[in-house]
């Protein structure tokens, strides 16, 4: 297996994959969309909302914001905390606290603040909810690791697909991050997790084995 | 005139504004606000009150109408808008007040202005407060601005009143009937007058001879008498008003001999006199006889004496008519050319209303007030005497429930608030009188003048089909002038009436009838039309008239001219055209598109003219401006317009197989959406929102007037046509999990829950609280939980089935329910208000207010969020609806080289069959308009077509045919075949899982025949019906049959005597088994039965039927 990079910006990757099996491709494609663990917000907490949004479309609308992932945190499920709220180990908060002082004013992604400046939203400029004078929403969104195949707000890639040449076997890959993580960080962690699968797979395989 | 397809939709835009998408209703209320009322009151004029001594009359002045305004339980009078009527469960109307004078011998009184009645107001009509707001203003009484108005709020709930489609009233419309040997020629006169409808029937019978039918005579009555009861006695004076050709004359032999027992006017009034009272002295006959003439014969030339001689002349019209029918020189009349229908909208439906309560008004303030005046003498005030809740309540409750006058049901309806369109075409429907039940086929057809007057794809499937109709963008309804004015007109140019006529001008000139009456001859009619119709043009004749030229059919038939003044005939707007040029100009379209012109000014120069069916008749147009020939007198303005608001939101529906398009246009009414901005404060039983809605990125013209774009019902998704491991086999479709968890086709669910606490006699009343325990009807405590203290249930508390949202205690419901509890005095019994069993929410809206009777009233709204799940129901703009039939994750879907993933993936199969290429042209649309970033238009007969889209796509990089290679999401590999795939609008139907999804184990069963119930609402179990039960038997599974059938149903051990056959029963107190027939003798034994079939013996029995069961021993 060889790879050759073709492009490389600050949010997407082009690059050849040759000499590899269409399964081990699509393997790569496929952890890349659903198994590298990012942070997106899970949990919010409405302390006030007098909008015209609901509290569930609110939560959802945050849940869509790609923050930055910061891979110091555990997965909630593997936390030693093994608390359904979390700590501050497997947990990311950010506030809002906004009214509207003007007709009406749009909430922007800018507006969250973040407690770890390490996990904020990507970009400033994702509209959250408008709110007309008077309108006041406060709340504390934990953002969480978690994985593409549980929600798509936690599918780090907004591409990751190829075309291929059979005859050569080789891949013309591109993947295109949502931001949360570089692209090349992505494709080496699927990379990790292929081969965290395999060791595990031989593992198992090793107990059959040994009998 | 060389003029852009964009020019001539802004010339058929300024048309749709100018009459507005529901100006039909408002117009004709504001017609019947403004001239109907005071026109039924002026027909009673006087009250004249019987009270011996003295002469009183009551003199009826001038009606006249206030604003919307409540009276509130303490009296005071507040004027309210619509929003709060919705909310509270108010009527939103005006009050009535009628100038009273009293008249004395011939003394006027002093005149009294009384309150006679609250009159429902049509929202945006003239005396509605929102029709004098700007957008602003209306947002600020809580409107949504661009509600369309035209329909009415009757306690708190807004109901429409559907156009009725009916034949042309006053109208000869002869038809032939080949039921017996020879074919019967009858002629149908509907001949009404405001309010009052008789059916006049006029036919040539197997024996030659005419009779006549009217309501109040029981029997035929022949012409000639009839012709001699009206004053004309002479045979040839008859004949000659029949007709001056011989051959129609003779055909009044038969006629003649059978009016041989009344040759003079006094005989024939003696004739109808009998017929009506006999053996009664001739003076009360003749009476009798006079009165039913003058008020049941043709009441719409009036119902005086003096009006007889106009009802010989349309009687001897009818004549001709059907003698020129039986020969041959004329065709029967089509019952279903649009020419002979008219429209019966708001104003004349209430008008019909409002003359029978109005005359019941005044029955009553007459006898009230003979009375009052016996018994006190003299001084009496008629505000006094006067009930005005007898108009009051008469209409609301018509408007409320849609029972008519005469038991008419149905003419209202609730207005369908699914989203904004199905709202439009609700306002925008007619309905047909005829009968579901029967077949009616060729009423059901679309007939050829339907174009451009109501939607030729949008109607229902089924019992209504055809029946129920909608107008198209492109029609008018006319209001309609006074015919008195056209007939004046037309005697000053040189038409003849007909008395006056001599006979060379009668057999050789035309007919020339003003609203269906002949009103006199005109030698050259078509000279006559051509003046007519330009004096219409150059604005001295109003626009609302319409003239007809009908040529003769044979050569000695005559020719007709035709002048169509009356409300209620669809039209069309037309542009003129002279010489094979149309009159607009460039130069027109340009001032119009500055705003320098307007519509109305275009009809008032006669470059534009509105025709109804009978005027089209005459007219040779063109669809395009490249077509004109010399020949043609008009040309089209649009050829889309002739769809309606539902059809107009197909695109490319030209490429589509027609039945498609009826369906999505049924659809496209259940699709959720952005119904009504203001839904924050409205209180509809239940509704949806969706939460993102888009507007189409593949869109048409007209969608811009009907604002779709501001108030959407879907999302645009990729679609890809595969077939993906038969997920999507009979139409389901395949839908992106991930999609899904961005919010495709999310959307809340609104539920309102409504609790007042009543008062009742005695002064007991409903008391909002948290129930004791323990109180009848207690519920347990665990369903009362989230109540507060005053009973309600506050905003954002989770709520699931059953749970009580308003808890309420009321006073017992009957006086036995006192005895049982003497001691302890009245109980009170647990009412509260719950959760339906079967759903769930939040709290989303608490609504705390007084109904008119003063009572609390609370609302209470739920809403949930519905996530699209396997089993939802999604549409296309095609008539392509499916449910979901799984969810895929992304990583599974098929992807392209870009990394585009489809939303939704449809089955290959559901194409051929249907033939909707509709879709695949919007496919092919709505990838080149993501592509492009602009909108593509698929406007109806005008737009880009296929091929150019594909040369855009081919352009862009794409493959012309829309198809790509993708790879398997699961395997990696490329798919064998390159996929159709690109964007669609789809469509979210109202038709959920979670409100129909339903299993029930065990449960309640029915009080009288211990059988499961029935309906998901009641917990009720799936019926095992007869075809299930056939299938069991044919597989010879009698114990399960046995299990189905009657273990667990209605299993039942009923006791029967051996000896006599009759069911028995067990006495517990001596313990014994008892047969009243046999006593001693019996012999009695338990028998498992099902228990409907113990209630059908006792049924039986109480009809007197003794069914006897004979038992024997199991073998
Ligand atoms: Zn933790």
């Amino acid at each position: 297996m060889d790879i050759k990079i073709l492009t490389r910006e600050p949010e997407t990757l082009r690059f050849i994959l040759s000499d590899a099996s269409t399964a081990f491709a699509n393997a790569l494609r496929r952890i890349m969309i659903s198994e590298v663990p990012i942070m997106a917000i899970d949990d919010v907490m409405v302390l006030e909302n007098n909008s015209v949004m609901y509290d569930e479309i609110l939560a959802h609308r945050l849940g869509l914001v790609p923050v930055t992932t910061d891979q110091s945190y555990n997965l909630p499920e593997e936390c030693s905390c093994k608390s359904e709220l979390g700590c501050e180990k497997c947990r990311a908060s950010l506030s809002l606290e906004i009214e509207a002082s003007e007709a009406s004013e749009v909430v922007y992604s800018s507006q969250l603040k973040p407690e770890n400046p390490d996990v904020r939203p990507v970009s400033d400029k994702i509209p959250i909810v408008k709110l007309t004078q008077g309108q006041r929403i406060k709340l504390e969104a934990y953002a969480r690791l978690g994985r593409g195949r549980v929600h798509a707000k936690w599918q780090p890639v907004s591409a990751a697909t190829y075309s291929y040449d059979p005859k050569t076997r080789t891949f013309n890959f591109l993947v295109e991050s949502t931001g949360t993580l570089p692209p090349e960080k992505l494709v080496l962690q699927a990379a990790r997790i292929i081969s965290q699968k395999t060791l595990g797979f031989e593992e198992g395989l090793g107990g059959i084995g040994q009998n | 005139m060389a003029v852009t397809q964009t020019q001539l939709w802004n010339l058929a835009k300024e048309f749709i504004h100018d009459s507005g998408l529901v100006r039909q209703h408002i117009d004709s209320y504001n017609d019947f606000v403004e001239r109907g009322l005071q026109a039924i009151v002026d027909e009673v004029a006087e009250l004249p009150i019987d009270i011996g001594d003295y002469p009183l009359r009551i003199r009826l002045g001038k009606i006249e109408i206030g604003a919307p305004r409540v009276i509130e339980v303490d009296g005071t009078e507040r004027s309210i808008y619509p929003a709060e009527a919705r909310i509270r469960n108010l009527t939103y109307a005006a009050p009535l007040h009628m100038e009273m004078i009293p008249v004395i011998g011939e003394r006027e009184g002093q005149p009294e202005m009384v309150y006679i009645g609250d009159l429902p107001v049509m929202l945006k009509s003239r005396i509605c407060l929102l029709s004098k707001l700007g957008p602003d203003e209306l947002i600020g009484v809580g409107e949504d601005p661009i509600d369309p108005g035209g329909y009415f709020i009757v306690n708190g709930s807004e109901r429409v009143i559907v156009a009725l489609e009916d034949l042309a009233a006053n109208r000869i419309l002869v038809d032939v009937e080949h039921t017996g040997v020879n074919p019967t020629y009858k002629a149908k006169i509907f001949s009404t007058t405001v309010g009052f409808r008789a059916r006049i029937e006029c036919a040539l019978k197997g024996d030659g001879g005419v009779y006549v039918t009217m309501p109040g005579i029981p029997s035929d009555i022949p012409f000639m008498i009839l012709m001699r009861a009206l004053g004309f006695e002479e045979d040839a004076k008859i004949a000659e008003l029949v007709s001056t050709a011989p051959h129609v004359q003779d055909e009044l032999e038969a006629s003649y001999e059978k009016s041989l027992e009344a040759t003079n006017a006094r005989d024939a009034m003696l004739y109808l006199g009998n017929r009506l009272a006999p053996g009664q002295v001739d003076e009360y006959r003749l009476k009798k006889a006079e009165s039913v003439l003058d008020r049941n014969f043709l009441p719409h030339l009036g119902r005086l004496h003096s009006d007889r001689k106009e009802k010989a002349l349309f009687l001897a019209e009818i004549a001709t008519r059907i003698i020129e029918v039986k020969q041959g020189k004329r065709s029967s009349d089509d019952k279903d050319h649009y020419a002979n229908k008219r429209l019966k909208l708001a104003g004349s439906l209430l008008a019909e209303l409002f003359r029978i309560s109005f005359r019941n008004l005044t029955r009553d303030l007459k006898y009230q007030l003979e009375r009052i005046t016996i018994r006190r003498h003299i001084e009496f005030s008629i505000a006094n005497a006067i009930r005005p809740g007898i108009i009051t309540e008469r209409v609301q409750h018509a408007i409320a429930t849609g029972n008519w006058v005469r038991g008419r049901i149905g003419v209202t309806q609730l207005l369908d608030r699914t989203n904004f369109i199905s709202t439009l075409s609700h306002l925008r429907r007619l309905q047909s009188p005829l009968s579901r039940s029967q077949p009616n086929l060729e009423a059901r057809d679309l007939h050829p003048t339907h174009y451009g007057r109501l939607c030729p794809d949008e109607t229902p499937e089924g019992s209504n089909c055809g029946l129920v109709k909608n107008l198209a963008l492109s029609s008018s309804i006319s209001v309609g002038i006074e015919p008195r004015e056209m007939v004046d007109r037309l005697r000053r140019m040189g038409v003849v009436p007909v008395d006056e006529a001599d006979k060379k001008l009668r057999t050789t000139g035309g007919k020339v009838l003003v609203d269906g009456f002949l009103s006199g001859y005109a030698k050259d009619p078509v000279g006559l039309a051509a003046e007519l119709r330009e004096y219409r043009r150059e604005g001295k004749v109003s626009s609302e008239v319409n003239f007809a030229y009908q040529p003769p059919e044979t050569d000695d038939g005559r020719s007709e001219l035709h002048v169509n003044c009356d409300a209620g005939r669809v039209r069309r707007p037309l542009i003129l055209v002279e010489n094979g040029r149309p009159r607009l100009t460039e130069e027109h379209l340009l001032q119009l598109e500055q705003g320098r012109i307007t519509w109305q000014d275009l009809v008032r120069s006669g470059i534009v003219e509105l025709l109804d069916a009978d005027e089209e008749e005459n007219t040779l147009v063109a669809m395009y401006e490249h077509e004109l020939g010399k020949e043609h007198t008009h040309l089209e303005i649009t050829p889309y317009t002739m769809l309606g608001i539902a059809a107009s939101l197909i695109p490319f529906p030209e490429h589509n197989q027609s039945p498609r398009n009826a369906y999505e246009s049924a659809m496209a009414k259940q699709a959720l959406g952005v119904f009504s901005t203001n839904y924050f404060n409205r209180c509809d039983s239940r509704s949806h929102l969706l939460h993102y809605a888009q507007t189409p990125i593949v869109q048409t013209k007209p969608m811009e007037v009907f604002n779709f774009l501001e108030r959407p019902s879907g999302q645009n998704v990729v679609v890809a046509i595969l077939s993906f491991q038969g997920y999507n086999m009979e139409d389901a479709i395949i839908i992106n999990k991930s999609s899904v968890d961005r919010g495709l086709f999310r959307s809340t669910f609104y539920r309102i829950y409504e609790a007042e606490s009543r008062q009742y006699l005695g002064g007991l009343r409903d008391k909002f609280e948290i129930p004791e325990a323990g109180i009848r009807g207690y519920r347990g405590d665990r369903y009362y939980r989230l109540i507060e203290e005053d009973g309600i249930i506050s905003p954002e508390a989770e709520v699931s089935g059953n749970t009580v949202l308003v808890g309420r205690t009321s006073p017992p419901r009957f006086l036995e329910e006192y005895r049982e509890f003497e001691v302890k005095g009245p109980t009170k019994r647990d009412s509260s208000v719950t959760m339906r069993p079967s759903e769930e929410g939040t709290i989303d809206q608490v609504f705390v207010t007084e109904s008119i009777e003063g009572s609390r009233l609370v609302k209470v709204k739920v809403r949930d969020l519905r996530i699209p799940e396997l089993g939802d129901k999604f549409a296309s703009r095609h008539g392509q609806k499916g449910v979901i039939g799984l969810l895929v994750p992304q990583e599974d879907m098929p992807f392209t080289v870009d990394g585009v993933v489809p939303d939704v993936i449809i089955n290959p199969h559901a194409i051929p069959s249907r033939m909707t290429i509709g879709q695949f042209v919007e496919t092919l649309g709505g990838k080149v308009a993501s592509q492009m970033g602009e909108i593509v238009d698929g406007t109806a007969f005008e737009n880009i077509g296929p091929s150019a889209l594909g040369d855009v796509l081919e352009k862009l990089g794409f493959e012309k045919s829309g198809r790509e290679s993708l790879y398997n999401g699961i395997t990696g590999e490329k798919l064998a075949a390159d996929l159709f795939i690109g964007v669609v609008y789809y469509q979210k139907l109202h038709q959920t899982v979670a409100d129909k999804m339903h299993a029930r184990a065990r449960g309640q069963v029915q009080m009288l025949t211990r059988q499961p119930t029935e309906g998901r609402a009641r917990g009720g179990g799936l019926r095992f019906g007869e075809m299930e039960r056939d299938c069991l038997i044919g597989h010879g599974a009698s114990a399960l049959l046995r299990d189905r059938l009657l273990e667990e149903s209605d299993k039942y051990t009923a006791f029967v005597c051996e000896t006599c056959g009759t069911l028995a029963y067990h006495d517990i107190k001596q313990n014994k088994y008892i047969c009243k027939i046999d006593a001693e003798k019996a012999v009695v034994s338990p028998v498992s039965i099902s228990y409907a079939f113990k209630l059908l013996v006792q049924e039986l029995m109480a009809l007197g039927i003794a069914p006897r069961l004979n038992l024997e021993e199991r073998a």
